[in-house]
């Protein structure tokens, strides 16, 4: 399906798909990054999320129907192209992050495990041995929300959000999961830490996160995490409830 | 140069320029002036390109510091704007000596002042603009002294310093005709463009959305605007995290709604009724809590041409 409906006077969506569905996530990436490189100059925003695809354009550059006939061109070409294999290869590429998963970096492993009646070791072995796919990146910068959990770990989110978490916090919510790139509140199982840094406003691109990319967790020693340049976080118990 | 001192930043002050654009996809919010025909105008006045920065004043009470003889743009809210304790009107340009104070009392028409300066306040641009965005951690004249101060308000003991070395335009003094200076008290009668998830609500959720009156809760900030009123019964509690337009009015499962504003997240997960005209959400920023607000139904096609003409006026 694809579908392209004005929104304001300045931004149209594409909607691809009706349903979350990982492979549907990497098209809308790929198909996002084509149309951000085609016509740069009147789109202000190509945002890719799940099914959809937000575009705010530039309304002296261009208009919702001028916009919506060339966009439907490019989608076709983007289907239509022999290259279709080649680009899906090139999304379909894996990064793969280093997670301290304990209970000092992950204070939620025992709800979690708790949860579904699983060991602590269960949860973190079923959470690093699945191949996620980046779905959406939003709610923060370079925040990148990862599917799909394993349903034999995945956990809703906790009744009460923490007013501050640490940045590297890995989290899980449901069928999602994902690795806080900032210290910010939030409502996530906590499970880990990656002591990798994953947002630099000074460097280009800003977050190594992009719709569609393949990421893996790779479990490691304390040391490790130290040795990466990881920091343990104090405030675990003030910060809980306030 | 340093052509402002911040005596106090009064209840908040920020630098904003025209906004970040082009990093939505990784998930970082545009910023910009509440108040962007406001903003619009005070760079007008001098002669400034529109992505020059300003400072936007909100809710008075700030003291600024003249280190040397300036010219300045003041345009937006009445703020109680004095020079050395000497009332003076907005709208217009300013001349400033070395050694005048100017001064912001309490809002009295309006909520946010513009203060423009010749070609801006200097600060490091981040991925093309200095506009401050607190929650991100972007943005703001902070980060010049040191990293950790991005995403700051503008803050007491600040030194705000010039882009341009030609800060005195002797020769200028404009101001805008009054029938272009906006009315910012009264109820308010927003334009609603219906988009996004609009078909899926029912005739009388449709209905009682445009015949409510709401009050604009004390509770609103530069995300989002929320409305108390009768409840808008949304068709579904959520959809799945889509992007999300300036302007957009989400129906959370309360009811009430909630106007998305210039540092509005990039993406979101409430159903969606459509989205508020642009040049309505100016007037919108400027109103108090308690302020009447209502929606009429504007076509997108109307709503566009009055968006076209603003951006050519202002050459956006």
């Amino acid at each position: 399906m694809m579908d392209i409906q004005p929104v304001s006077e300045t931004a149209l969506i594409i909607r691809l798909g009706d349903h979350i569905d990982t492979q549907l996530a990497v098209k809308t990436g790929s198909m996002a990054d084509h149309i951000r490189n085609s016509c740069s100059s009147e789109l202000i925003e190509v945002i890719p999320s799940y099914t959809t695809i937000y575009i705010q354009y530039h309304p002296l550059k261009t208009d919702f129907f001028a916009l919506k006939s060339r966009l439907q061109g490019l989608v076709d070409a983007f289907f239509l192209s022999d290259d279709k294999d080649d680009r899906a290869r090139e999304v379909s590429k894996t990064i793969t992050l280093p997670v301290y998963y304990s209970l000092e970096t992950g204070p939620d492993l025992p709800e979690v495990a708790q949860f579904h009646n699983r060991t602590v070791a269960d949860v973190i072995q079923i959470h690093s041995q699945s191949t996620y796919v980046v779905c959406a990146i939003g709610f923060s910068p370079g925040f990148a929300f990862l599917g799909s959990v394993d349903s034999a770990i995945a956990t809703p989110r906790k009744s009460e959000p923490r007013k501050m978490l640490p940045a590297g916090s890995v989290g899980i919510a449901d069928q999602q999961t994902a690795v806080y790139p900032s210290d910010s509140p939030g409502g996530w199982q906590i499970i880990g830490n990656c002591p990798v840094s994953l947002i630099d406003f000074d460097k280009t691109p800003m977050s190594p996160f992009s719709v569609g990319l393949s990421v893996q967790f790779q479990p490691i020693s304390r040391d490790e995490f130290f040795a990466l340049g990881g920091t343990l976080w104090s405030h675990w118990k003030s910060w809980t409830r306030g | 140069m340093v052509a402002l001192e911040v005596l106090d930043p009064g209840m908040m002050t920020q630098l904003q320029d025209t906004g970040r654009t082009g990093v939505g996809y990784q998930g970082l919010a545009q910023g910009g002036p509440m108040d962007l025909q406001a903003y619009c105008w005070a760079n007008y006045l001098l002669g400034n390109r529109m992505f020059c920065s300003q400072l936007e004043i909100t809710g008075g009470q700030a003291r600024f510091l003249a280190h040397q003889a300036i010219t300045l743009a003041l345009t937006g809210a009445d703020l109680g704007a004095r020079v050395n304790g000497q009332p003076v009107e907005g709208w217009r340009t300013l001349h400033l000596n070395k050694g005048d104070t100017l001064s912001f009392q309490f809002p009295r028409k309006g909520l946010r002042a513009y203060l423009a300066i010749p070609g801006g306040f200097a600060a490091p641009a981040v991925f093309g603009s200095v506009a401050t965005v607190v929650r991100d951690g972007i943005g703001g004249v902070g980060a010049r002294v040191a990293k950790e101060d991005s995403g700051c308000l503008i803050k007491q003991g600040d030194s705000l310093e010039t882009v341009s070395k030609e800060v005195v335009k002797p020769g200028i003094n404009r101001m805008v005709p009054a029938r272009y200076i906006p009315e910012y008290a009264g109820p308010l009668s927003l334009n609603l463009m219906e988009s996004y998830q609009a078909r899926a609500f029912s005739a009388q959720s449709r209905k009682s959305l445009y015949l409510t009156q709401f009050t604009l809760s004390p509770n609103s900030d530069r995300m989002g605007y929320r409305l108390a009123g009768a409840k808008i019964t949304p068709p579904f509690s959520g959809v799945i995290s889509e992007g999300i337009a300036l302007g957009a009015v989400q129906i959370p499962e309360n009811g009430q709604p909630i106007i998305l504003m210039r540092d509005h997240q990039t993406l979101g997960g409430y159903p969606k009724f459509g989205c508020v005209a642009q040049l309505d959400l100016n007037r919108l920023a400027q109103a108090m809590p308690g302020t009447p607000i209502r929606f009429q139904p504007i076509s997108l096609q109307a709503a566009g041409q009055k968006l076209k003409s603003f951006y050519s006026f202002f050459n956006l």
